[in-house]
């Protein structure tokens, strides 16, 4: 796991360089350090995605065939919203939102992460990220599942210091990035892809 | 206000007519009252459209700050779309919301950074009236008029007899169009100078390949493209000479008398340079930056490295930038490309956020 100043080492090398670590907007330098922490606070971005309700029994979260795809997309099921700063978006108990982070990370191939939420935030009933891998090459805003588990209403602010990043250095491979151009800035809902092994595992 | 007015026209007015009227004025009441609402149904749905996500609500803050320093610390922007392949139907400022800027883009596109150095010029009818431009240059066109027309004695002569009109007449008719061609000129002046060269591309796709049929209140296309290089030019801006080079010339209307258009572009031309100067000059004064080179350049190397620019760059400087990248990856639309021109747009606008943190964070904000 990298050290504070290692964390500052990597966002201080040359653009281009092979092993830079870019977070933009920058963290404070002499804070990161100063702080001494292996991880660096990221903060909560403007735009949200939320779940409509639906008439839909279930929605499907695996795929064996293109026969009988639910068609529905992240269009149809979701709903966008942009909170500007200063605003807040409040969330309710047991209520589900995606939110990005404010900052858009590029890991480069000897890098990995692990995003986690903040213990101040998780007390009063905020989960953040239950998925947190983030692999080398990583490029964008990362997606955070937001979810109120207490029994308040919960009111979040763009802005705000809301999960954290942990940093692995990892033996770079030698495959391609294929995601060169994937980065986004708002929170992504990817619709599940064809899985060959479950298609035949639920063939009759 | 919107519902006072209606309720104006519906209850009061409509209910206030005496039972002995006509049915032929209550039928032109009626349809004024039905004008009325009309105009207000399209304001109002391009307010509503303003909360629509498919807007880059990123551009905004950049937006509003700049018609703060040109038009009104008091004024308040309105970013949003229309249905219509238009962009900005809405733009001067309306009698009805006088302290508002409505900038809209095509519905289609109002996600598109890239279109909105257009903004500019729509923002430019907003300071022509503020700054009064018409009342400075009145004079001035005034007296080209009349050269124009004291050096073509056998064109008023055809003008006169063709269209009936007396002298006055006439000059009163031609210098409202040249006004009106001289503030379209100035408004693509005052686009050029805020957004650099990013006005010309943007200009240039949205308008290409010029031709059609031409109003009498703008320009012809050539000429309109020759104001915009020249502008360019005086303001050291680098725009490749091919960019405009297939531009076709646009056809004056069906009705429009060739000679009175002929007077007012020929004073339209003898005053341009002085409005260019004095655009430039209230721009100056009103601490407008244009758009620095050396920080385009660092933009383009961090688009090169997909990442967003963090030194807190302007609006313009960006939005220049990615069309510096879009034209040197040959414009990205293959469908291949399709990726690489979706994470521009995603990179442009992320770099407008990360420089209104860092406004916002300024010692000085």
């Amino acid at each position: 796991m990298l050290s504070a100043d290692q964390i500052a080492d990597a966002l201080n090398l040359e653009p281009g360089h092979f092993d830079r670590l870019s977070v933009v907007p920058r963290p404070n330098d002499a804070a990161l350090r100063q702080r001494a922490a292996t991880s660096i606070d990221l903060r909560l971005g403007r735009w949200f995605r939320s779940f409509k309700q639906t008439r839909a029994q279930a929605y499907p979260l695996a795929v064996a065939s293109d026969k009988g795809l639910d068609l529905s997309t992240e269009v149809s099921r979701t709903k966008q919203h942009f909170v500007p700063f200063g605003k807040k978006f409040v969330l309710h108990p047991g209520r589900f939102v995606l939110g990005a982070t404010l900052e858009w990370l590029q890991l480069p191939a000897g890098l990995s992460g692990y995003v986690t939420g903040k213990s101040s935030l998780g007390r009063h009933g905020l989960v953040i990220e239950t998925a947190a891998g983030i692999h080398p090459n990583f490029s964008g805003c990362l997606t955070l599942e937001l979810a109120n588990m207490g029994e308040v209403p919960l009111a979040i602010y763009p802005g705000m210091s809301v999960c954290q990043v942990f940093l692995h250095r990892t033996t770079p491979g030698t495959t391609v990035d294929l995601g060169e151009f994937s980065g986004r800035r708002k929170p992504v809902l990817p619709e599940p892809k064809i899985d060959e092994i479950f298609s035949r595992l639920s063939d009759d | 206000m919107i519902r006072n007015e209606l309720n104006y026209y519906l209850t009061d007015m409509l209910s206030a007519l005496p039972p002995t009227l006509s049915d032929q004025v209550v039928d032109e009441i009626c349809a004024e009252i039905s004008y009325t609402v009309s105009k207000y149904t399209e304001v109002l749905g391009f307010i509503l459209r303003s909360t629509n996500v498919r807007n880059a609500f990123e551009v905004q803050y950049p937006l509003k700050r700049l018609v703060a320093q040109v038009i009104s610390p008091d004024a308040r922007l309105i970013m949003s779309s229309e249905w219509n392949y238009v962009p900005f139907t809405y733009p001067m400022t309306l009698d009805l919301l006088p302290d508002f800027v409505l900038v809209g883009a095509p519905a289609t596109e109002s996600g598109n950074v890239l279109l909105f150095p257009l903004a500019g010029h729509e923002i430019g009818h907003s300071a022509w009236r503020a700054q009064d431009l018409k009342s400075l240059l009145q004079t001035d066109v005034s007296r080209a008029l009349a050269n124009a027309i004291d050096a073509d004695p056998a064109a008023m002569v055809r003008v006169l007899a063709r269209t009936g009109e007396g002298l006055l007449d006439l000059q009163n008719v031609v210098l409202g169009t040249a006004l009106k061609q001289l503030e379209e000129i100035f408004c693509d002046l005052f686009g050029l100078y805020v957004f650099g060269a990013s006005y010309a591309y943007a200009y240039e796709y949205f308008l290409a390949p010029g031709g059609g049929s031409r109003s009498p209140l703008y320009p012809s296309s050539t000429e309109r493209v020759g104001y915009m290089l020249a502008g360019a030019k005086a303001l050291q801006i680098d725009v490749e000479p091919e960019l405009f080079g297939r531009w076709r010339q646009s056809t004056a209307r069906k009705g429009v008398d060739p000679d009175a258009l002929a007077f007012a572009d020929e004073a339209v031309a003898e005053v341009f340079p002085e409005m260019m100067r004095k655009t430039f000059e209230i721009l100056r004064d009103r601490n407008v930056e244009t758009p620095r080179t050396e920080v385009v350049d660092q933009i383009i190397t961090a688009l090169r490295s997909r990442v967003p620019y963090d030194e807190g760059a302007t609006f313009p400087e960006i939005v220049t930038a990615g069309w510096r990248y879009l034209r040197a990856r040959g414009g990205l639309s293959d469908l291949a490309d399709q990726a690489e021109y979706e994470m521009l747009g995603e990179l442009m606008l992320k770099s407008i956020e990360v420089a209104e943190f860092r406004a916002r964070l300024a010692p000085d904000a």
